[in-house]
C-alpha cells in the first residue's frame, strides 16, 4: 500500500498526529491541535507510526501485481486481519 | 447474541503496552480515551498478557457508588484489618501483603475508571507504584479531571499515558464481520461506521439492538440492515445522559445543529449563536467544526447525537427550530445551491409553505441527488400553491424514479403538448419513453414516443438526445451493431449537450464491450468520464458509474486486472459514500467478476451476494435493478458451478429466472455459459460443451464477439478445443486485448497436447493473475507430459497446478479433476514456503518470523504433504510462478479477503 492510501486508512487522530509531526510541529503544538496532554504525544505518535508501518507493509491489491505494472516489486503476504 | 467480540485494530497498542510492561522505564500505563473507545478491553488484554508472562495480576473498578468510601475501589486488595493502623501504615501493610502473596512475581494492578478513585485508593495506587511494588494499568476518560496522585503518575513521568483512539473505518468493517461471523453488505458496514465512528461501545449496542429488533439479519449468507438504523434504548440513554449534563444554552445549540447539520457558522451566527458558544460546545464534545472555504462548517460531535436529540425534542420546539433555521439560512442567501432543498424542507417542517420557485428549485436538486421521495414531496407542495407546469414535470420524474410508473404516465401523457421548447419536448419524451420501456414494459410504445418527438423537434442537439435514448433501447435488446450505427453521428457531434453525450457514450461503451472492442470502449469511456460531474445535471452519478463500470469490464475482459481493480475500488467507495444502492450493487458485481476471473471463488461469491443483497428489499425491484440482480445471480451460479456446488448454482439460477421485468438481452451472454458450467458440475461434459457452443452461437448471432470468444474458450476448457479453434482464430482479428491471442495459444497447445506450450500458457495466465485458467492449463500440461513419458516434467506441472489451485478457494473444474486435491495452504505456510523456495534456510526463516526453527520445519512438512512434493528443490520449481498468481487467491487489501477462509464459496 502506498503512503497516501495508508494515511487514509489510519484512524483520523493518528493520521492528523503524523501529518503534524512530519510538518515539523513540536509536541506541544500537536498536543494543542489534538486537545490531548503533551505527555501523551510521544506514545500516540509511536502507535501511529507502528500502524502506518503495518499498512505500508500490507500487500498491494491484486491488480497492482499484474504484469502491466512491470518493475513493481511483488507484494508480501500477510495474514487476514493483520 | 454475540458472546465475545474479537479484539481487532489494537495490535500496535498492545505491542506498546507489552513493551512498557517489559521495560523498567515506566512503572505504569494510563490508557486514556473517549467513553466507549475500548480502554477497558485493552487494559484487560494487558493484564491477560501480564498474567501469561507469569505476573500476579489484580483488577479493581472505581465507580461513583464507592467513590465516597475510603479505599472503596480497592477494598478487596487490602490485608485483613489491623486495629489502630494509621493511613500510612495501612498503605505499607497493603504493599507488603501484596508482595508476599505474589511470591516474588511482579504485581500488575489494573484500575478501571481511575478518575473516580477515592483519595485513599488513589494514594494507595501512588504508593504501590512509586515504591515499585506494583505496575499499574489504569483507564480514565480524556478531558475529565483525575485525582492528584493519578495525574502525578504521568505528569511526573512515572507512568506512560496512551491515548486510545476510535477504530478506523476498515477496522470497523473487520470487527463487524468477525463479530457477526460472516460477510456484511457494504451499505450496512458504511452505515454502522458512520453511526459509530469507530466507537466500539456504540457499535456493539447498535448491533445488539439490530439483532434484537430483527433489522440486522443474515439472508443467503449476507448480513444486511433493512430499514433505517436507530440508536437502541440503552445507547440512547447513554447519549441522553451525556447531553443532559450540558448547560441549557449548549443544549439549545445542539438542537439547532441536530435539525440542520451540517450548518455554516454564518447561518448559526444569523440565528444568534456566538463563536464562544460554538467553541464551548466543541470543547464539550457536543459539536465538531471544520473549515469550509471562508466559513466554518458545524456538525454534531457524533452522528448518533442527532438522532437522540431529535427524538427528545418536543413538537413545538421543533417548529421553532425549523423556523429559526429557515429564516437564518434564507437571510444569508443559500438559494442558488442545494441549500434550497434544506431551506424548503425546513419551511415545510415548520408548517409554512414557501414560495413555489424555491420548492421547484429544491425538487430539481433532490432529483439530482436521486432522492425521489423528497422530490415528490416538494413537487406536491409546489402544486398545493396552484397549477405549476414545472413542478408537474419534475413530479413525473420523481414518480418514475419511485417506480410509480402508471401515475407517472398519467402525468406525462399530457405534458408533451404543453411543452414550449424543443428542449422541453425532448426531455418529456425521453422520460416518458424510459417509463414506458422500463416501468410499464411497453417497448414498442416507447419507440413510438421517440419517433413522434423526433417529428416535432428541429435542433440537431435535441434529435441527438432522442437518438441517444433510441440507442439505449437497441442496446437493451442486444442489437449492439445497430447501437453503434445510431450513435456514431451523436458521438461525432461536438455540439451535443454534455448530458446527452454522456448517455450516448455510456451506451456506446457497453455496445463496444459486447462486440469485443475493448480498447475502443476504454477510449470512449475515457472521453466521457471527465464530462460526468455534478454540473452535468440530474443523474450525473449514474452516468459516471455506468461509464466507469463498463470501462472496468472492458479492462477485465481484455485481461487488465490492474485497471479493473482501481476503478472498482474507487467506484465502490464513491457509491457507498452517497449511499446509492444500485451503484453499490453495480460495483459489487464488477468486483465479484474480477475476483472470479482471478480464481478467488470465495471472494467472488461474497461480492456477488452483496450485489444481490444490496438490491434486495421489501419493495419489488425496479426493472433496471432487476437486470443487475439477474446478472449477479447468473455470475453467482457460475461461481458455484465452478466450485462444484450444484445446489447453490441451481438455486441462484432459479432465483434469476424468477425475476420479473423486461430482460436486458445484452446480458444474456455476458457472464458466460452459466448452464454449461452447471452441466459440467453435474458431470455431463458432452452437454456442457454443447451448451457452451450454444451460448457462443447466440452471442455470434447478436454480434457479441466478446461473449462469443469467452464461451468458445470455455468449450475448450471443457475438453473441445478442436471444435472451437477455427472460429477462435477468426475472432482474434476482431476482439481486442491480449486475452484473445492467449486463448488461441492455449487452444492450439491443447490440440497438439503440447506440454511445454501448455506450461507457457499457464505461466501467461498466471502472470495476468488468472489463477484458475493457469491452474487448468498447468494440469493439462501435466497430462500432456505424462502421455509421452516425461514424468519429471509432468510432476513439475502437476505441482504448479496444485499450487495454483490452492489459491482458487475451492474451484473444481473438469480440467482439475485428476489433479491431486491439496488442502489449502495457510497464509503462514504460504509465507514460509515462498521464503524456503527463495533459498532461505529454516534458521533464517525462523529468525525473520521470530519463531522457532522447529515451527518452520513443521510448517514446511505440512506444505510438502499438501502439495505432494518431496522437498525444497520441487518447492522452488513451484514458487517460481509469478507473484501475482500465488497472491491472487488470498491477498489484497479488499475488505473481503479476510473472509476467504471463513466462508465457503457457495455460502
Amino acid at each position: 500500500m502506498d503512503l497516501a492510501a495508508a494515511m487514509n486508512e489510519l484512524p483520523e487522530v493518528h493520521a492528523k498526529a503524523l501529518r503534524l509531526h512530519r510538518a515539523g510541529t513540536d509536541a506541544s503544538g500537536i498536543a494543542e491541535a489534538l486537545d490531548i496532554d503533551v505527555e501523551a504525544v510521544g506514545p500516540l505518535l509511536r502507535v501511529a507510526e507502528a500502524k502506518l508501518a503495518s499498512l505500508l507493509a500490507a500487500p498491494d491489491p491484486p491488480g497492482r501485481l499484474a504484469p502491466d505494472t512491470t518493475g513493481q516489486s511483488p507484494g508480501t503476504d500477510h495474514e487476514p486481519g493483520s | 447474541m454475540i458472546a465475545h467480540w474479537p479484539l481487532i485494530g489494537r495490535r500496535e497498542e498492545l505491542s506498546i503496552i507489552e513493551r512498557t510492561l517489559g521495560e523498567d522505564q515506566y512503572r505504569g500505563l494510563l490508557l486514556a480515551g473517549a467513553p466507549g473507545v475500548g480502554k477497558t478491553r485493552l487494559a484487560r488484554e494487558a493484564l491477560a498478557a501480564a498474567d501469561a508472562a507469569g505476573c500476579e495480576t489484580k483488577w479493581a473498578v472505581a465507580t461513583r457508588a464507592v467513590a465516597a468510601i475510603p479505599f472503596g475501589a480497592v477494598a478487596h486488595l487490602l490485608p485483613p484489618a489491623e486495629e489502630k493502623s494509621t493511613h500510612l501504615q495501612l498503605l505499607q501493610q497493603t504493599g507488603q501483603w501484596l508482595a508476599e502473596r505474589a511470591g516474588g512475581r511482579r504485581v500488575v494492578l489494573g484500575i478501571d475508571d481511575a478518575h473516580m478513585l477515592d483519595d485513599a485508593s488513589a494514594a494507595l495506587l501512588f504508593h504501590l507504584v512509586i515504591n515499585g511494588i506494583a505496575f499499574v494499568v489504569a483507564t480514565l476518560p480524556t478531558g475529565v479531571p483525575a485525582p492528584g496522585p493519578v495525574t502525578s503518575l504521568w505528569k511526573e513521568g512515572i507512568a506512560e499515558r496512551l491515548e486510545v483512539q476510535a477504530l478506523a473505518c476498515s477496522e470497523v468493517s473487520q470487527l463487524i464481520e468477525a463479530a457477526l461471523g460472516g460477510p456484511v453488505e457494504g451499505l450496512t458496514r458504511e452505515r454502522l461506521w458512520q453511526l459509530s465512528r469507530g466507537n466500539i461501545l456504540y457499535l456493539r449496542e447498535l448491533i445488539r439492538g439490530g439483532r434484537q429488533t430483527g433489522d440486522l439479519a443474515c439472508s443467503a449468507g449476507m448480513w444486511r440492515w433493512a430499514g433505517p438504523v436507530s440508536a437502541p434504548p440503552q445507547l440512547a440513554e447513554l447519549i441522553q445522559a451525556r447531553i443532559g449534563a450540558l448547560p441549557p444554552a449548549l443544549r439549545d445549540l445542539g438542537e439547532l445543529v441536530a435539525f440542520g447539520e451540517p450548518l455554516a457558522f454564518r447561518v448559526l451566527a444569523q440565528a444568534g449563536v456566538s463563536a464562544a458558544e460554538v467553541e464551548a460546545a466543541e470543547r464539550a464534545g457536543l459539536l465538531s467544526t471544520e473549515e469550509a472555504g471562508t466559513d466554518i462548517r458545524v456538525r454534531l460531535g457524533h452522528p448518533l447525537f442527532g438522532e437522540v436529540i431529535r427524538s427528545q425534542t418536543p413538537q413545538m420546539r421543533r417548529r421553532t427550530v425549523h423556523i429559526t433555521l429557515a429564516e437564518a439560512a434564507g437571510s444569508v442567501g443559500g438559494r442558488r445551491s442545494e441549500d434550497a432543498v434544506r431551506i424548503a424542507v425546513w419551511h415545510l417542517e415548520a408548517g409554512i409553505l414557501p414560495e413555489p420557485e424555491l420548492l421547484v428549485t429544491a425538487a430539481g436538486w433532490a432529483l439530482a441527488a436521486l432522492d425521489y421521495q423528497l422530490a415528490e414531496q416538494l413537487c406536491r407542495a409546489a402544486g398545493d400553491a396552484g397549477p405549476n407546469w414545472q413542478a408537474e414535470r419534475l413530479l413525473a420524474q420523481a414518480l418514475v424514479g419511485r417506480g410509480k410508473a402508471g401515475a407517472a404516465e398519467d402525468l406525462l401523457v399530457g405534458q408533451f403538448a404543453l411543452a414550449r421548447t424543443d428542449a422541453e419536448r425532448t426531455k418529456i419524451a425521453g422520460i416518458r419513453a424510459l417509463n414506458l420501456y422500463w416501468g410499464l414494459n411497453r417497448p414498442e410504445q416507447a419507440r413510438d414516443v421517440l419517433d413522434q418527438a423526433a417529428a416535432h423537434v428541429a435542433g440537431s442537439a435535441h434529435r441527438a438526445g432522442l437518438d441517444a435514448m433510441r440507442g439505449r433501447f437497441l442496446l437493451h435488446a442486444g442489437r449492439c451493431l445497430q447501437v453503434l450505427d445510431v450513435l456514431d453521428p451523436v458521438l461525432a457531434d461536438s455540439g451535443v449537450p454534455h448530458r446527452v453525450m454522456l448517455e450516448a457514450m455510456a451506451t456506446a461503451t457497453m455496445a463496444l464491450v459486447a462486440c469485443g472492442r475493448y480498447d475502443d470502449a476504454i477510449a470512449v469511456a475515457g472521453r466521457g468520464l471527465p464530462l460526468a460531474r455534478p454540473t452535468t445535471g440530474e443523474g450525473w452519478l449514474l452516468a459516471l458509474d455506468e461509464l466507469a463500470s463498463t470501462q472496468a469490464i472492458a479492462y477485465l475482459w481484455s485481461g487488465r486486472f490492474t485497471a479493473t481493480f482501481g476503478l472498482a475500488e474507487s467506484g465502490y467507495q464513491r457509491a457507498l459514500e452517497v449511499r446509492s444502492s444500485p451503484n453499490v450493487a453495480v460495483w459489487a458485481l464488477v468486483r465479484g467478476q474480477l475476483a472470479a476471473a482471478r480464481g478467488a471463488m470465495t471472494e467472488a461469491s461474497v461480492w456477488l451476494r452483496e450485489a444481490i443483497a444490496t438490491l434486495g428489499g421489501p419493495a419489488p425491484l425496479h426493472p433496471y435493478q432487476g437486470s443487475i440482480a439477474r446478472a449477479g445471480l447468473d455470475a453467482l451460479a457460475q461461481v458455484a458451478a465452478l466450485t462444484a456446488d450444484l445446489p447453490a448454482a441451481q438455486a441462484a439460477l432459479a432465483q434469476a429466472d424468477a425475476l420479473a421485468g423486461p430482460p436486458i438481452r445484452l446480458f444474456d451472454t455476458w457472464p458466460g455459459p452459466v448452464r454449461a458450467w452447471i452441466a459440467a458440475a453435474r458431470g455431463d461434459i458432452p452437454a456442457a460443451v454443447d451448451l457452451a457452443l450454444d451460448t457462443a452461437a447466440e452471442a455470434r448471432q447478436r454480434g457479441h464477439a466478446g461473449g462469443e470468444l469467452n464461451a468458445l474458450h470455455d468449450a475448450a476448457r471443457l475438453g473441445a478445443p478442436a471444435r472451437v479453434a477455427p472460429r477462435l482464430a477468426e475472432l482474434a482479428t476482431v476482439v481486442q486485448g491480449d486475452l484473445a491471442s492467449l486463448f488461441i495459444r492455449h487452444v492450439k497447445a491443447q490440440m497438439a497436447a503440447n506440454g511445454t506450450g501448455l506450461d507457457k500458457t499457464a505461466a501467461s495466465f498466471a502472470a495476468l493473475g488468472a489463477n484458475l485458467l493457469a491452474a487448468e492449463a498447468a494440469a493439462e500440461a501435466a497430462s500432456a507430459h505424462q502421455q509421452i513419458g516425461r514424468t519429471a516434467s509432468a510432476a513439475a506441472s502437476a505441482a504448479r497446478a496444485a499450487a495454483l489451485a490452492v489459491t482458487c478457494q475451492g474451484a473444481r473444474t473438469p480440467a482439475l479433476i485428476g489433479l491431486h486435491e491439496p488442502a489449502s495452504l495457510t497464509p503462514r505456510e504460504l509465507e514460509i514456503a515462498k521464503m524456503a523456495a527463495s533459498g532461505l534456510s529454516s534458521r533464517a526463516i525462523a529468525a525473520r518470523l521470530v519463531v522457532a526453527v522447529r515451527t518452520v520445519d513443521n510448517a514446511l512438512g505440512q506444505v510438502y504433504a499438501k502439495l505432494c512434493i518431496g522437498g525444497r528443490a520441487e518447492l522452488s520449481s513451484i514458487f517460481t510462478l509469478p507473484e501475482a498468481a500465488l497472491a491472487a487467491g488470498s491477498m489484497g487489501s479488499s475488505p473481503r479477503t479476510h473472509l476467504a477462509h471463513a466462508v465457503s464459496p457457495a455460502g
